[in-house]
């Protein structure tokens, strides 16, 4: 082997800058001598390396190119899509009162030692109110920095480095792992249902001091978490098992219960006749879900004469992204960003710019070009909102979509344009 | 139907995948010019390597098994890019596959070293090693934001490569006399 020619050839080659006549002559090369094939290693290695380092830097560098080329979708599209990676099973609601009669008789929620719940209030969709102002400011004024602190490209990289020191040390680990609960400091609750629901909320912030987490993990390998330090966001939820054990107390005049379960892709129903105080509800089968999906779950307590004595909800989403470890595309320009193939679960989340972390609830206008405009007033400030676009049930049909998240009381807007083609849907967010 | 025992067999083969992903990101980089699709195949093996971990046998060559996945992926994705990218030829690409060295062991330490060597690269060196990585810019490109020759950069990358391959080998053995 001619050692310099060889070592140029592969610089080349790295460097992608080879021509046909010197892809033949490093093909021959590498073909013909171990000493060219264990060069080629050498230099892979620390080319893989470098790039490692820089893929650290890479958020930075997205901006950057971005800024070149007069758009920013791209870094958009990732931050948005980095909240729904950064998260596995979250029980995005506690057990809370719908519009009922006056509550005389209610119990403090139960605090189940295996459960995940979390009190956040909720408001169901509106679909009455029409849009009016048209695009607001696109949330341009997010800085770059605060940006690329939210990038998945850097968290990505240090997830990584966790994985590979947490995999080297996996043989010296023996016993199984859990987390501590937390307890949230705050319960979003709406005026309206405040005085009515004391009880309830403050019942609400004790059932958060459950939240464990690892029950079908406990004793496998679970990678490090990435950890959301916005106060509000309901990723402390989160938790790491397919059984969900909802728990709550049975309200005296009650005579049966239904539990309603409706998610996008599945749901269903059933009856309790005589006094119970929980169900284990399996979320999906197998060591992942076969798809995303945001549950609504309803308890519906009857009296003797089927009047409702009370009705309980909360909501559950799924993401496969912390069930055992899952490879995440940092890439900023990769397409897959851009094409969502079924029902979407849309993550939002005040806490993703500086002008909109203090709000309290969220705002999702869906507009159809040509066709209705529905608003979802959502009585939080980050979670996940599910979009039933396909199959069964769905009202949407096949056109162009623009979807505008802002936050009430704040500036700022958050919007998304799709197109819903037979094949696929084709999004791109700013 | 899903059983314990296979959930468990497919926690143990993404288990072993993240155990190899140093090993296959170098793998697919040395084959990629294209620094973004290499994320992209990286999880299209894996999402692979998940759907098939049946098919793997606990004991037998985990890493030919994966890297077998990673070529077909690699080899896709050739065919799917422009035209003006030359890959190697698959009988290439098998015979570097078989002499694939075990890079897993102390790549995190490595990647620690690599940040010291770095700091000693020329100022010039530097610029141009951060374009290249960083900003994953062509070596024309970055000549001609720094308004030097492409000949230039392209040596300059080179030696710079070299001596940053050095300069870890060398530390790297300062901390096996030290123990460390």
């Amino acid at each position: 082997m001619d050692d310099k020619h060889t070592q140029g050839l592969i610089d080349a080659w790295f460097d992608g800058v080879l021509d046909a006549g010197g892809k033949a002559a490093l093909e021959k090369a590498l073909l013909e001598s171990s000493a060219a094939r264990a060069f080629f290693w050498q230099t892979a290695q620390i080319h893989a390396l470098l790039r490692e380092k820089g893929a650290g830097s890479a958020g930075a560098a997205a901006v950057k190119s971005d800024n070149r080329t007069g758009g920013r979708n791209a870094v958009r599209v990732v931050k948005v899509a980095a909240a729904a990676a950064a998260v596995a099973l979250v029980a995005t609601g506690a057990w809370v009162a719908q519009r009922m009669p006056p509550i005389a008789s209610r119990q403090s929620l139960a605090a189940s030692q295996s459960g995940a719940i979390a009190p956040v209030a909720s408001s169901p969709a509106e679909i009455t109110e029409s849009r009016g102002s048209g695009n607001l400011h696109v949330a341009a004024r997010v800085s770059d920095e605060r940006a690329y602190l939210s990038m998945p490209e850097e968290a990505w990289a240090k997830r990584e480095r966790q994985a590979r020191i947490f995999a080297a040390n996996t043989d010296r680990i023996t016993k199984t792992f859990s987390k501590k609960a937390w307890v949230r400091s705050f319960v979003p609750l709406t005026s309206k249902e405040e005085n009515k629901m004391k009880t309830i909320s403050a019942a609400a912030v004790l059932s958060a001091t459950a939240v464990i987490m690892g029950a079908v993990m406990a004793g496998a390998v679970s990678e490090p978490t990435l950890i959301d330090t916005s106060w509000g966001d309901r990723r402390w939820t989160t938790v790491y098992t397919n059984m969900v054990p909802l728990r709550w107390d049975w309200p005296e005049p009650a005579f049966n219960a239904e539990l309603n379960i409706v998610g996008m892709g599945s749901g269903f129903t059933t009856n309790f006749n005589e006094i119970t105080n929980g169900y284990d509800w399996q979320a999906f089968t197998g060591p992942r879900p076969n798809a995303e999906d945001v549950y609504d779950l309803t308890l519906t307590f009857r009296d003797a004469s089927d009047n409702v004595v009370e009705a309980l909800s909360a909501s559950l989403t799924v993401v496969a992204g912390a069930f055992g470890p899952i490879a995440v595309n940092t890439s900023p320009d990769s397409r897959r960003w851009g094409l969502v193939k079924g029902n979407a679960v849309i993550p939002y989340c005040a806490g993703w710019a500086e002008s909109t972390d203090g709000a309290r609830d969220s705002r999702l206008i869906i507009e159809k070009s040509g066709g209705a405009s529905q608003t979802n007033l959502i009585g939080s400030a980050s979670g996940y909102y599910g979009w039933k676009l396909a199959g069964n049930g769905s009202v949407y049909g096949y056109g162009s979509y623009g979807l505008y998240l802002t936050f009430p009381g704040t500036e700022g807007e958050w919007d998304a344009f799709l197109t819903y083609v037979p094949k696929g849907f084709f999004m791109s967010i700013r | 139907m899903e059983t314990r025992e296979s959930i468990d067999h497919v926690l143990l083969v993404q288990k072993l995948f993240v155990q190899h992903m140093p090993q296959l990101r170098a793998f697919v980089l040395s084959l990629m010019p294209d620094f973004s699709q290499v994320d992209d195949i990286i999880q299209d093996a894996f999402l692979t390597v998940t759907a098939k971990a049946a098919d793997f046998q606990e004991g037998t060559n985990f890493k030919a098994w994966v890297f077998t996945i990673a070529r077909f992926r690699v080899l896709k994705a050739m065919n799917a890019m422009d035209r003006a990218f030359l890959p190697l030829s698959e009988d290439v690409i098998e015979k570097l596959a078989a002499a694939i060295p075990d890079q897993a062991s102390g790549y995190d330490r490595k990647l620690s070293l690599l940040e010291q060597c770095l700091k000693k690269l020329a100022p010039q060196a530097r610029r141009m090693v951060e374009m290249r990585y960083y900003e994953a810019l062509k070596p024309a490109a970055i000549a001609e934001l720094l308004g030097v020759g492409v000949n230039g950069v392209s040596v300059l990358l080179s030696r710079s490569r070299v001596v940053l391959r050095a300069c870890v080998e060398q530390k790297l053995q300062a901390d096996s006399r030290f123990g460390r």
